[in-house]
């Protein structure tokens, strides 16, 4: 009754005229920013930040909320479209998505992302509203030694969501979390693999390794085939999804959901491991895993909820205990901080419209995003149509600028150019980038907290086992593995029986 | 991340302006001519953060008194790091001021060779200083430091998690000025530090503001006040110093720099311009509501400051 | 004997893990209970090299693996160079100037090119990189040489 009460308050706090212009140009300029790749969400309510000083707080924060996930969901645009995953969480929704746009089947891809996103952001805004004090709870059991054993657990996933040799996947995973090391070390300050390069003390970007490995390896892989070979991108069949994809996308939506609404509450890592254990799910429980990483539709719209989802309940520490749990959230508070509104458990009894408002606008903004980028989806497919020697130019401009962008600084065009012979080199191994990218950006995350748990546990290894977190995560990663090793044996098994 | 972004302070904080209005002009003494182009407040800290807060009220306040264009960027990274470095290379005519933190020219020149020295800069005067506290769950058994020391006896340690480099070199002070086992656990910054004290994973944790919402709430206690007073939140915890402790406590503040070698007719007119703002009672509503104060320690407060802790943190990290 | 896939992913990996322990030989790895910065590289680095060397020993041990498709060089070589030249030339002479260059090389990558294509649409995207990164969102990057 009370969250009926308080979410009437916040839809028609939502609702006000200017707050629902704000939310739409939130959610527009999100959507453009995501689509050119370099210039994340984080970027923009940086250099957005500062406009919305002037404006009434609940206004200031529902645009800055419209950015974010508007940006989440342009970023998985070009992730399908051409391989380019601006953000970290759309790496995944590359694996398939950019697939099935090879196929011809963008449009689908791109619808089931938008209504997958759509419904995922309707489910945690829900979750947010009511169930945001027991999920904290939930999270605050999370010990240093229960996210390593989270962190091993999506790594393995990553190894899974290779289709080459598993063997590669770890070496590629492991390859990833050394490269995350480079740069200072937060523990002790000293740098670490900076080669006297000032630029990388602050690490290797992610935009630029992305833009490297992905976009820009593709494309060279692209370029070695005549226009005649190439395989086709260019018969693009109908805009929307069959029934077909229909069907096979409402359970991958809602595991998605699930995973990434609970995963998102975890405070540093949480948001990105959502669409990687998502997908491993899907992968596992499907019939047909041997389709996924080959333009599975379950892939993209698995991901895709699953990200959209953590983006949204990684608001909830922010609102639960004043805790930022991202870098980007961690602007949303400063957004507060200037109008005055200390961020914590206090908002919610003190500005109850502010707080309200803003869950009620998350709803209407996914809402938003779906208005605006349905009709979109058009546009976006018929740029494929551009015949690919012209496409790829354009490919390589906004990789460029979208390094450069990154921190302003040329450095990162550089990164980009290695990552992407680095990637040329790996494609041509069969060895795929997607485990290196998830190691790249867990390696960080996992070295502090192996540091902090062996600290607090005064140096014995024990506690990884005997926290039941920890130790539950642990074991789905024993049994992960194993499911690794195993189809490999049954499938001899099957070849055998077929040559007899 | 770190971006540049420029966009006019004026833009900020619409709310204090009608109280601006009343106040009659205040002009600092200047240099003829002096500034003859917008002056540049770049924040050594992302938009939205503490130090930006302040260099954009300071900024705000300097357009309405003064009369001048101040534009406020950010140029964050290497915990207030790269403005230092990009800083000290400027020309030192003025126009470019940086808006930084104590640490960032005490501690960073010890930890590594950043090539730059707090003495590389002119300090203008400065506008806040961060209210670091020990605090820990409300419902732990100690309720003060001795509370701690002795909790810490009795279990063999005590961990605490820390908001950085500062707060890691004060527990093991306080670990040795007791003979007790004090453990420091570091990470990423403040907000994990926070996480972990609330989940109970750790007995404590040092903190510059986001301890006011969990004490306001209820949910923690201070059981020290680790400056050298008591602060208006948490008036019943004592300082370091009324606990029995001979720990020097922590001082960091947010201060305004210029390269080193500014003429001194422009140093007094900006200094003059800085502490006009400072005092203005809209800048001090603004503190009030973060629940600080403002504080202008001027120029020689904060070099006297910079000076003892540079060397009292190369000693500490033993460098150079 | 030609290289597999195999054996050169695995030497690679090796390499990787080499340069790992090698650049990371003077990180303080501290003990278990506290680790120092070099504990965690370290540990990586051994484990890459042990896996770069397995998966060398399995490429040795195949008969028959699979060989590596042949390299072309005009893609890689002229999209590497021309992104190169971009990140060395965009500061000082402007972005219209690098951008050209860029589509110049990268124009020259692609088997299939037609340079009245190229030229017309580099000229576009040129443009429209103005209008939105310089105009739009005021990157801080010069148009013209400086």
């Amino acid at each position: 009754m009370e969250t009926a009460h308080n979410l009437l308050l916040g839809f028609s706090v939502a609702l006000s005229g200017t707050n629902l212009l704000f939310c739409f140009i939130g959610a527009l300029l999100g959507t453009l920013i995501g689509v050119l790749p370099g210039i994340g969400p984080l970027a923009t309510v940086a250099m957005l930040l500062p406009v919305t000083f002037q404006l009434d707080p609940t206004a200031a924060l529902v645009m800055l909320a419209g950015i974010y996930y508007g940006a989440q969901y342009g970023g998985s645009t070009t992730a399908i479209l051409v391989n380019l995953p601006g953000e970290s969480s759309s790496v995944i929704t590359c694996l398939d998505g950019y697939q099935m746009a090879r196929q011809g089947r963008a449009g689908s891809a791109l619808a089931i992302a938008a209504l997958g996103s759509l419904f995922a952001g309707c489910v945690s805004t829900l979750v947010i509203a009511l169930f945001s004090a027991p999920l904290t709870a939930l999270a605050q059991q999370f010990r240093p030694a229960d996210y390593c054993g989270l962190m091993t657990f999506g790594l393995v996933a990553a190894v899974i969501l290779a289709r080459g040799s598993p063997l590669k996947a770890v070496a590629m995973v492991m390859l990833g979390l050394l490269l995350g090391l480079v740069g200072t070390d937060v523990n002790s300050g000293t740098t670490r693999y900076i080669m006297k390069m000032e630029s990388l003390a602050d690490g290797i970007g992610f935009v630029g390794v992305a833009m490297g490995l992905f976009g820009l390896a593709e494309i060279i892989k692209n370029l070695e085939e005549r226009e005649h070979q190439r395989a086709v991108m260019a018969k693009i069949e109908r805009l929307w999804p069959t029934l077909q994809d229909m069907k096979d996308s409402w359970r991958p939506v809602l595991r998605g959901t699930a995973v990434g609404s609970f995963l998102g509450v975890l405070p540093g890592g949480g948001a990105l491991l959502s669409s990687f254990a998502a997908y491993t799910l899907e992968k596992r429980v499907s019939r047909t895993p041997e389709r996924f990483g080959r333009g599975a539709i379950e892939g993209v719209a698995s991901a895709e909820s699953a990200n959209n989802a953590g983006a949204q309940t990684s608001f909830i520490p922010l609102l639960t205990l004043g805790i930022p749990s991202n870098a980007l959230i961690a602007l949303m508070a400063g957004a507060m901080m200037m109008h005055g509104i200390t961020p914590g458990p206090q908002v919610m009894t003190r500005n109850p419209d502010v707080y309200w408002g803003l869950i009620a606008s998350m709803w209407i903004g996914n809402l938003m995003l779906v208005v605006i980028n349905l009709p979109l989806i058009g546009v976006w497919v018929s740029l494929l149509k551009v015949p690919y020697r012209l496409l790829y130019l354009g490919i390589t401009m906004f990789c460029c600028i979208g390094a450069y962008s990154l921190n302003n600084s040329v450095f990162d065009i550089q990164v980009a150019a290695v990552f992407a012979v680095l990637g040329y080199i790996f494609i041509k191994l069969d060895c795929e980038p997607a485990p290196l990218i998830l190691g790249f950006i867990l390696g960080p995350l996992l070295e502090e907290n192996l540091r902090r748990a062996m600290l607090l546990s005064q140096g014995d290894w024990s506690v990884f086992v005997t926290q039941p977190i920890s130790a539950t995560f642990l074991l789905l990663s024993l049994v992960l593995a194993a499911l690794i090793v195993v189809p490999n044996v049954r499938k001899t098994r099957e070849a055998a029986f077929v040559a007899d | 991340m770190s971006t540049s972004i420029s966009v006019p302070s004026r833009a900020a904080l619409t709310g204090v302006i009608a109280g601006f209005l009343a106040l009659p002009a205040a002009a600092a003494t200047c240099p003829a001519g002096f500034p003859n182009k917008p002056i540049r407040f770049v924040v050594g800290f992302g938009a939205g953060g503490g130090t930006d807060v302040i260099g954009r009220a300071v900024a705000n306040g300097i357009e309405k008194q003064q009369k001048w264009t101040v534009v406020v960027e950010n140029k964050p990274g290497a915990g207030g790091g790269v403005l230092n470095s990009w800083l000290k290379a400027q020309a030192p005519d003025g126009y470019a001021i940086g808006v930084n933190g104590t640490d960032s020219v005490t501690i960073n020149p010890a930890q590594a060779n950043v090539g730059y020295e707090w003495q590389d800069f002119d300090y203008l005067g400065s506008g806040m200083q961060t209210w670091y506290a020990l605090v820990a769950l409300a419902d732990r058994p100690y309720r003060d430091l001795p509370g701690l020391i002795a909790y810490a006896r009795e279990k063999g340690r005590a961990t605490i998690s820390v908001n950085g480099v500062i707060g890691e070199i004060l527990v093991k002070q306080l670990a040795k000025e007791y003979g007790v086992n004090l453990v420091p656990v570091p990470g990423t910054g403040a907000a994990e530090a926070m996480t972990a004290a609330l989940g109970g994973h750790v007995d404590a944790t040092t903190q510059g503001t986001l301890h006011v919402a969990q004490i306001r709430s209820g949910k923690m206690r201070q059981l020290v006040s680790l400056i050298n007073r008591r602060v208006p939140y948490a008036p019943d915890s004592a300082t370091l110093a009324e606990q029995g402790s001979k720990t020097p406590p922590l001082e960091s503040h947010t201060f305004f720099m210029t390269p080193n070698g500014l003429s001194p007719e422009i140093k007094t007119c900006l200094k003059q311009a800085i502490d006009e703002a400072v005092n203005a009672p809209e800048y001090k509503a603004q503190m009030a509501k973060f629940d600080n104060e403002a504080l202008n320690l001027g120029e020689d407060g904060n070099i006297e400051i910079n000076r003892r802790l540079a060397a009292f943190y190369k000693d500490a990290l033993g460098q150079k | 004997m030609a290289f597999s896939k195999d054996l050169l992913s695995g030497l690679i990996f090796a390499a990787f893990g080499l340069a790992g322990i090698a650049m990371g030989w003077s990180f303080d790895p501290g003990t278990a209970r506290e680790m120092g910065s070099g504990y965690f590289p370290r540990l990586l680095s051994w484990g890459i090299l042990a896996l770069g060397l397995v998966i060398t020993a399995r490429g040795l041990a195949a008969t028959h693996g699979d060989k590596i498709e042949a390299l072309h060089l005009r893609p890689f070589a002229f999209m590497i160079a021309g992104i190169v030249l971009f990140g060395l030339l965009l500061e000082r002479a402007g972005l219209v100037i690098s951008l050209l260059v860029l589509f110049g090389f990268a124009g020259a990558a692609c088997y299939d090119s037609r340079w009245k294509e190229v030229v017309i649409s580099g000229l576009l995207l040129t443009v429209f990189a103005v209008l939105v990164f310089i105009y739009g969102l005021e990157l801080p990057m010069p148009m013209w040489p400086v």
